[in-house]
């Protein structure tokens, strides 16, 4: 059975995380917490740390500290169970499978709602196959392909797609996870401007319409502040500022470390 | 209960499916109809697609490159002939359970494989090929002799299958439902996380994919499928012969997948082909070339290795992939739109 969306109501509480690499310190302390609803900010020059935290939330690497997802330790559970707690992310650099068609890409997305075992997989058929749960994702990918204005690229191995296209694949497949907490990665680097735009759009009405937790890293100022109400400012693995980011963006610290203002 | 949603389907386009249907009448009829020899080719083409399935699904699908296909093989040979003639299991039962042997055993093999990829992975099965072939020779118990045991012919009850032509239609039938759980796979949530730990694995476990499952779940389904071959395959022979199950036979498995398309039902089928017949017709051109015989196996070695080698440099996503061209193309000629 397809689990309903409960209530978003919980929110993410990032308490003195800290992870290094061999010597480097990628993550040192960093506090933080995203209210439920809200679209929050990772802001930071390069090599801050952003990814890093971001991974940390998603599973890939195991930091110290801890991450509180509503009442729910995160740092306790494996990476491919945080998807069913209604965490999912898109990626950095794009994440496709290339092999695969779009459509398949997006089953892929849903994969953690699927119940049948091997058995009802390769009989398929019949009462206890897996005929009907498999149709019904097919189904769900479909609509949300529509909504993506993708339809008519169901069919097409996602690896041929543009890059703004395949973008978009990306964040297609991690909604149809219905995650309540969006995690996203520099969502709109290497788009054209109006894919950004649109993109833009997209994410404010998914937060606005659907309730959507949204974390993201971006490095567009313009675009940090048209979309989010709070920001969270790392760099060298610290955290320097937190706040809205039309605030943010004039903390001296901030400057200094975003722009080299001296 | 009867759906109203439309899904993936099991075949992509409709020649897909009026071609499928076609072949197997076509098999059933040139079965019956071709003489002994060509039966027992046929046979054997058959019975290796059966087990290039499962390699594919775990070597193309999974992307665990395995090199102990073969011996797999021999073990369902030899499991289902134990089963058979000195526990009195009934044929079909004992054809099943070899497969189930032949998974749980590529199941204790795949747990260490966990941690290996790459070249690393081949190792280890090319030590699971090498394990098991030495257990063949020494398991006298089950393997009667070093050389392997002689089993007849098969029989269901009364019936004895005394010719090939009924023997194959048998084989068929556990192939054509081997190929429609294969296609059942692939269009399920399994066969998409297999692919997707394939190409991404930390991206698969992000979206929900428990790695360590789906590729225990490969090895055990890829070797039941070699379980099945084997067994189907020693009551084709009549003897289960140990050597059949060599790694040559093993590496031999890997270049039919490899020519014929990884990853897919048409590769599994057309590889097959193409490593019984072609061999097959080197030596008859061969035959009517040369008046000295000796040379003739040196030569048709050489030009065998010589196609492999041309078919990997210009159609790396071998044979299969030609024939999606052409089906694709033809479908849209056909029936004008495309499904």
């Amino acid at each position: 059975m397809t689990k309903e969306v409960t209530a978003n109501n919980r929110s993410l509480r990032v308490e003195n995380l800290s992870k290094s690499f061999g010597g480097v310190k990628a993550l040192e302390g960093v506090s933080f917490e995203v209210k439920p609803g809200t679209i929050h900010a990772i802001i930071g020059p390069n090599g801050a740390g952003k990814t890093t935290l971001l991974n940390c939330i998603s599973g890939q690497y195991k930091p110290e500290g801890s991450i509180r997802y509503g009442d729910i330790e995160l740092t306790d559970v494996v990476p491919h169970k945080r998807i069913g707690l209604g965490i999912a992310r898109s990626f950095q650099h794009i994440n496709v499978f290339t092999g695969q068609t779009v459509l398949e890409n997006m089953m892929v997305g849903g994969h953690h709602r699927l119940r049948g075992g091997l058995l009802a997989q390769s009989l398929f058929w019949g009462r206890w196959g897996a005929q009907e749960e498999e149709n019904r994702l097919y189904q769900q990918a479909l609509d949300l392909l529509e909504k993506l204005g993708m339809e008519k690229l169901a069919h097409l191995p996602a690896g041929e797609l543009s890059y703004g296209k395949q973008k978009k694949v990306e964040i297609g497949r991690a909604l149809m996870a219905r995650p309540q907490l969006l995690l996203l990665d520099e969502p709109m680097a290497g788009m054209a401007r109006g894919e950004k735009q649109e993109l833009a759009d997209w994410i404010t009405l998914l937060n606005r319409d659907e309730g959507l937790t949204i974390l993201m890293i971006e490095h567009d100022m313009g675009i940090v502040q048209a979309l989010a109400g709070e920001s969270v400012v790392l760099d060298f693995g610290r955290k320097i500022a937190e706040g809205p980011p039309s605030e943010v963006v004039n903390d001296p610290r901030v400057r200094k470390a975003y722009i080299g203002e001296a | 209960m009867q759906q109203q949603i439309p899904g993936q389907p099991l075949l992509e386009t409709r020649l897909d499916r009026y071609g499928a249907a076609a072949l197997i009448l076509v098999l059933i009829l040139l079965s019956q109809l071709l003489s002994g020899y060509h039966v027992s080719l046929l046979t054997t083409i058959t019975i290796f697609s059966l087990a290039a399935m499962g390699l594919n699904l775990l070597s193309g699908n999974a992307g665990l490159i395995s090199i102990a296909h073969a011996a797999f093989m021999g073990l369902g040979a030899f499991s289902a002939a134990w089963f058979v003639i000195d526990l009195g299991v009934p044929l079909l039962i004992a054809i099943l359970l070899a497969g189930v042997v032949s998974a749980i055993v590529g199941l204790l093999f795949g747990l260490p494989s966990l941690r290996l990829s790459g070249v690393y992975l081949i190792m280890a099965t090319f030590a699971a090929q090498m394990i098991l072939y030495w257990f063949f020779e020494q398991a006298l118990w089950l393997t009667k002799s070093p050389d392997g045991r002689p089993v007849g012919t098969a029989s269901i009850g009364s019936f004895h299958f005394d010719n090939p032509s009924q023997y194959y239609l048998l084989v068929l039938a556990f192939t054509v439902a081997g190929a429609v759980v294969y296609l059942n796979i692939l269009r399920s949530g399994l066969g998409r996380a297999m692919e997707a730990v394939r190409d991404l694995p930390v991206v698969g476990q992000l979206m929900g994919i428990n790695l360590q499952r789906t590729q225990l779940t490969a090895f055990a389904v890829g070797h039941f499928y070699a379980g099945i071959a084997g067994a189907l395959y020693g009551w084709h022979l009549q003897f289960v012969a140990t050597e059949a199950f060599s790694l040559m036979r093993s590496i031999e498995m890997l270049v039919l997948i490899i020519i014929g398309g990884l990853g897919s039902l048409a590769g599994a089928v057309l590889g097959a082909g193409f490593i019984v017949l072609v061999p097959e017709l080197l030596d008859m051109a061969g035959n009517r070339l040369f008046t000295d015989l000796s040379v003739i196996a040196p030569i048709r070695l050489g030009v065998f290795g010589l196609l492999v080698v041309l078919f990997l440099i210009y159609e790396p996503h071998g044979l299969a992939k030609s024939w999606r061209k052409l089906i694709r193309y033809l479908d849209g000629r056909i029936f004008k739109t495309r499904v």
